[in-house]
C-alpha cells in the first residue's frame, strides 16, 4: 500500500491525471480545474469536499463517462492502467475501473440477482461455465450469498446496494470507485457495506470512496483528498487530518460530531399535543400474490408538540417513510387515529390538510412542479390562498434568500443541482407556515454547510411553534439539532425519549439486539 | 385512500410452463392472438379464456394476479365495447337508447342483438389478449427471452429494450404514485373535482415523471456501459435456453391445431355463437 510519502519508490501509478480541466456544456464555470493526481495500486482513497466541489465529476472522468457521455470541454489527460480514457470507450475501460453510482435502483438492469451479477460477465463474453463460479464469488465477496435466488424488486435498499457492488466486482476490475455508497443506508447496513469495501481492498483492489461523512471510512483509508471548487485542496494521510478540523469544516466535511451554538428549542412544556397518534397500525396491500402481508406500522402511540424537533430513526424498511405518509393523510390506517389539534386528519382532503402539515419526500424530482424556482416556492400558497399574494411574493424572496436560491429564482427547478433541488423542496412548504413539518431523509448528498443551513431554518420554524419530525439515519445530526428521538424497529416504536437519553438507549440496542428479536427498551412515556 | 402497488412482471416459479423455451411461449401467444382476432365467436373466445385460466393455474400463478392485470384496463375495454354497442345499427332492434324527442327527431342509438353480441365478443377478445400477454410476461424471464431471441438472429440490444421496459415500468408506476401524493401534500387540489382534478394531476405529473425518467435512464445507460454492454456484437448468457423436443412438439401441435381451427371455421362450418 502506498502513501504520499513513499511515492518515489512506488510502482507506476494505476491512475494518472495531468492538467485536467473540465467544463460541463452550458456551464460557465469549470467543474475541474487543472487537476493533477496520481493514485497507486492498493490505495484506499477517500475523496471528500462540499457539494459541487467536483468529486462526482472526477469519478466520471476516471470511468470514462466524461468525455464519452457528458458533453463539455475536456482538457488534459486521464490515464487508467496506462489507457487514456479519451481514446478508450467506457466498455473497454470497464475491465479496468468500475464506478458504482449513488442510487442502486438506477443501476439494476435485470429482474433477478443471478442475472444481474452475470450481466457484465455476459457482455465480456465469459463462457457460461466460467460465469457461475464468478457469481458465487462476487456474492460471497459482498456477503450476499443468500440473495442469489431473489428478484431484484424484492430487495431492500441495502441488499440492492450489495447486488450492484457484486455485479461490478464480478468483473474483477482492479480499481473500484464508490460514489456515496452509504448515503441512503442505515447504520447496520452501512457497516456491512464498509466491511465489503474492506474485503475488496484486502483482495488487492484500489478503492476510491466519495463521501461527505468520512468518519466510518477513516480507519480503512490510506489517503484522503479534499476537493474544493474543482481543485484538490488537501492530499494526505488520514491520521494527519485531526490537525485540520477547521479546514475540514470549511470544506463541508463532518469529521467530529457536529457542533451547533444556537439554543436548541426544548420542546417543553408538553401540555399541548399538536399531533396526536394513537394505536396506529397499517399494512400495505400485498405486492405479489405469494407474499405474506406484514404490518408496516404496529400500534404506534406518540404525540408531537409545538417547538419540538424530533428525529425519526430506524433501519431501512422499519416504517419511517410509511409513518410520514400516514401523518400526511396519504395512507389510511388499518386501525388507530391521528388528530391534529383535536381534529381527525382524515376528515379533510390531503390538499387541505397541507395548510397545516407539510411533507418533503426523499426524491426532490418527485415534488418539483413549477416552471421557475420562484413559482415553485409560491405554488402551495397559491393553491392554499395563504399568505395573500403580495405578502407571498415578499416572503418567497426572503425564503429563497435564506436557502441561497435567490440567484436562481427565474431558472427552471430542473436546472438546479440535487442539493439545491432538495433545499427548494423544503423552501416550497415554508411560505404558508404549516404547523407540522415532516422531512423524509432531507440530508442525502448534502454537505455539512447545507445540513447546517437547513437545520438553522428548521430551528426558526420550531421556535415559532411548529413541530418538526425528521427521518434520518445520522446520529450526529440527531444529537446536534434535535430535541427528541423516536426509533422504529420493524414498524414498532421502540424508543421515544429526549435525544441524549434516546441515543444512549439506541447504543444499548445496537450493541445487544441488532439482528435479533429485540427486547423492548423502556419507552419514556409523555 | 390506498396508494397503489405494482406487481407487473415476471413471477419466478418452477412450473413446466415456466421451464419452456421463451420462443415456444411466444409462438403460442402469437397463435392465440391470431385465433382471437380471426375467429369472432363467443364460444371460441370462451374456450380461449378457459385455456388461459388453465395456463395461469398450470404455471402456479394465482388467478387474482390475472384479474389484477385486467382491472387497470377494464375501463378501456368497456369503452370500446360500448362504442361497438352504440354504433352497430343492424340486426334485431331491442330498443333505442334515445327515444324520439320530437316528431321527425330521433330515435337515436338503436340497441340491437347483433350489437350486444359484437360488444360482448369484442370485450371478450380484448380480455383474452390482455390475459394472454400478462401470462406470457408472468412466465417468461426477460433475460432468457433476450437470449432466445438471439437464436433468431435478433440483436441483443433490441431484446434488452424489452428487459429495461419490464424493469422500469413498475418503478415508473411507483414514482407516478409518489408524484401524485406529493401534489396533494403541496396543497394542489388534485383530489377535488373529477375532471379538473384529473387535468391538474396530468399537468403536474408529466414534468416530474419525465425528468425523473430521463435521470434514471441516463444513470442506467451508464451503469450498463460501465459493465461492458455493447462491448461485442454478441454476448454469452448464464443460461442459454435451448430449443428441445418438448418445445418443438408444443409449437408443432399448436400450429397444427390453429390451422385446423382456422380452416374449419373459415371454410367448412359457420362459427358457433351463444348470442346473436
Amino acid at each position: 500500500m502506498s502513501s504520499p510519502s513513499n511515492y518515489t519508490t512506488s510502482p507506476p501509478p494505476v491512475i494518472q491525471i495531468s492538467n485536467l480541466t473540465y467544463t460541463y456544456e452550458g456551464s460557465d464555470k469549470s467543474a475541474l480545474q487543472e487537476l493533477n493526481l496520481e493514485l497507486y495500486s492498493g490505495d484506499f482513497v477517500i475523496i471528500a469536499g462540499p457539494s459541487g466541489s467536483g468529486k462526482s465529476t472526477l469519478a466520471r472522468c476516471l470511468a470514462g463517462f466524461i468525455p464519452h457521455e457528458y458533453p463539455g470541454t475536456f482538457q488534459g489527460s486521464v490515464n487508467v492502467l496506462e489507457q487514456e480514457t479519451k481514446s478508450h470507450s467506457i466498455r473497454d475501460l470497464a475491465r479496468s475501473i468500475s464506478l458504482i453510482q449513488q442510487d442502486p435502483d438506477n443501476q439494476l438492469v435485470t429482474l433477478n440477482v443471478r442475472n444481474e451479477v452475470a450481466f457484465g460477465l455476459e457482455n465480456f463474453q465469459y463462457p457460461s461455465e466460467a460465469i457461475k463460479p464468478q457469481i458465487e464469488w462476487a456474492l460471497k465477496a459482498v456477503n450476499g450469498d443468500n440473495l442469489r435466488s431473489r428478484s431484484t424488486h424484492t430487495l431492500s435498499g441495502g441488499e440492492k446496494q450489495k447486488v450492484v457492488i457484486a455485479s461490478f466486482v464480478a468483473l474483477q476490475s482492479p480499481i473500484v470507485i464508490f460514489d456515496e455508497p452509504t448515503a441512503r443506508l442505515d447504520p447496520q447496513t452501512t457497516n456491512e457495506v464498509i466491511t465489503t469495501l474492506q474485503d475488496l481492498h484486502k483482495q488487492g483492489r484500489t478503492i476510491l470512496v466519495i463521501e461527505h461523512r468520512i468518519k466510518p471510512f477513516l480507519a480503512l483509508a490510506s489517503r484522503i483528498l479534499l476537493m474544493n471548487e474543482g481543485r484538490i485542496s488537501y492530499d494526505g494521510r488520514p491520521d494527519q487530518l485531526s490537525a485540520l478540523p477547521t479546514t475540514l469544516l470549511n470544506l463541508g466535511v463532518a469529521l467530529h460530531p457536529l457542533s451547533y451554538s444556537e439554543v436548541v428549542p426544548s420542546g417543553a412544556p408538553h401540555e399541548q399535543d399538536l399531533l396526536k397518534i394513537r394505536n396506529l397500525t397499517f399494512t400495505y396491500p400485498r405486492i405479489e400474490e405469494q407474499s405474506t402481508p406484514r404490518p408496516a406500522l404496529q400500534n404506534l402511540t406518540f404525540s408531537l408538540h409545538p417547538g419540538e424537533i424530533v428525529a425519526l430513526m430506524g433501519a431501512n424498511g422499519s416504517g419511517k417513510s410509511t409513518l410520514l405518509l400516514q401523518l400526511m393523510g396519504l395512507l389510511t390506517p388499518d386501525s388507530g387515529t391521528i388528530h391534529l389539534n383535536q381534529q381527525n386528519i382524515h376528515e379533510q382532503p390531503v390538499s387541505q390538510l397541507a395548510r397545516s402539515i407539510g411533507l418533503i419526500f426523499q426524491n426532490p424530482l418527485h415534488q418539483l412542479f413549477a416552471s421557475t424556482v420562484k413559482e415553485e416556492v409560491l405554488l402551495a400558497s397559491k393553491h392554499l390562498g395563504i399568505p395573500e399574494p403580495n405578502e407571498a411574493e415578499l416572503q418567497a424572496e426572503k425564503v429563497l434568500d435564506a436557502f441561497g436560491l435567490l440567484p436562481y429564482q427565474d431558472q427552471s427547478p430542473y436546472t438546479l443541482s440535487l442539493g439545491e433541488q432538495r433545499r427548494l423542496t423544503i423552501a416550497s412548504i415554508l411560505l404558508h407556515k404549516p404547523q407540522v413539518l415532516l422531512l423524509d431523509e432531507p440530508f442525502i448528498g448534502q454537505d455539512y454547510h447545507n445540513v447546517h443551513r437547513l437545520m438553522t431554518i428548521v430551528h426558526e420554524e420550531a421556535s415559532q411553534g411548529s413541530a418538526i419530525l425528521l427521518a434520518t439515519h445520522d446520529a450526529a445530526i440527531t444529537e446536534t439539532y434535535c430535541t427528541r428521538l423516536l426509533f422504529l424497529y420493524d414498524g414498532r416504536l421502540l424508543i421515544d425519549a429526549p435525544v441524549k437519553q434516546g441515543l444512549e438507549y439506541l447504543t444499548m440496542f445496537e450493541q445487544t439486539a441488532y439482528g435479533h428479536e429485540p427486547k423492548l427498551l423502556e419507552v419514556e412515556s409523555e | 385512500m390506498k396508494m397503489r402497488t405494482s406487481s407487473f412482471g415476471y413471477l419466478q416459479r418452477n412450473s413446466f410452463i415456466h421451464r419452456l423455451n421463451p420462443l415456444t411461449k411466444f409462438a403460442v401467444l402469437i397463435l392465440l392472438v391470431i385465433l382471437t382476432v380471426t375467429l369472432v365467436s363467443d364460444i371460441v373466445s370462451l374456450s380461449i379464456f378457459v385455456f388461459l385460466l388453465l395456463g395461469y393455474i398450470g404455471a402456479g400463478i394465482n388467478l387474482r394476479y390475472a384479474f389484477g392485470r385486467l382491472r387497470r384496463l377494464i375501463a378501456f375495454i368497456l369503452l370500446i365495447a360500448m362504442v361497438q354497442l352504440l354504433f352497430t345499427s343492424y340486426g334485431i332492434i331491442l330498443f333505442y337508447l334515445i327515444p324520439p324527442l320530437a316528431p321527425g327527431f330521433g330515435p337515436f342509438f338503436p340497441i340491437t342483438i347483433t350489437g350486444i353480441a359484437n360488444a360482448i365478443n369484442l370485450a371478450f377478445r380484448l380480455i383474452n389478449i390482455v390475459l394472454a400477454s400478462a401470462l406470457f410476461v408472468a412466465i417468461t424471464d426477460p433475460s432468457r427471452f433476450v437470449a432466445a431471441l438471439t437464436s433468431l438472429r435478433i440483436p441483443y440490444r433490441y431484446g434488452y429494450t424489452l428487459v429495461l421496459a419490464l424493469r422500469l415500468v413498475p418503478l415508473f408506476d411507483k414514482e407516478s404514485n409518489t408524484v401524485q401524493a406529493a401534489q396533494r401534500a403541496r396543497g394542489i387540489p388534485v383530489d377535488q373535482g373529477i375532471i379538473r382534478g384529473f387535468l391538474r394531476r396530468v399537468r403536474f405529473t408529466f414534468m416530474p415523471l419525465l425528468f425523473s425518467a430521463l435521470g434514471r435512464i441516463d444513470a442506467l445507460t451508464l451503469a450498463m456501459d460501465g459493465r461492458g454492454f455493447g462491448y461485442a456484437p454478441t454476448r454469452t448468457y448464464l443460461i442459454f435456453p435451448n430449443f428441445v423436443i418438448k418445445d418443438w412438439l408444443i409449437v408443432c401441435v399448436s400450429i397444427f391445431l390453429t390451422s385446423l381451427l382456422l380452416w374449419y371455421f373459415l371454410f367448412v362450418a359457420p362459427l358457433p355463437h351463444i348470442i346473436g
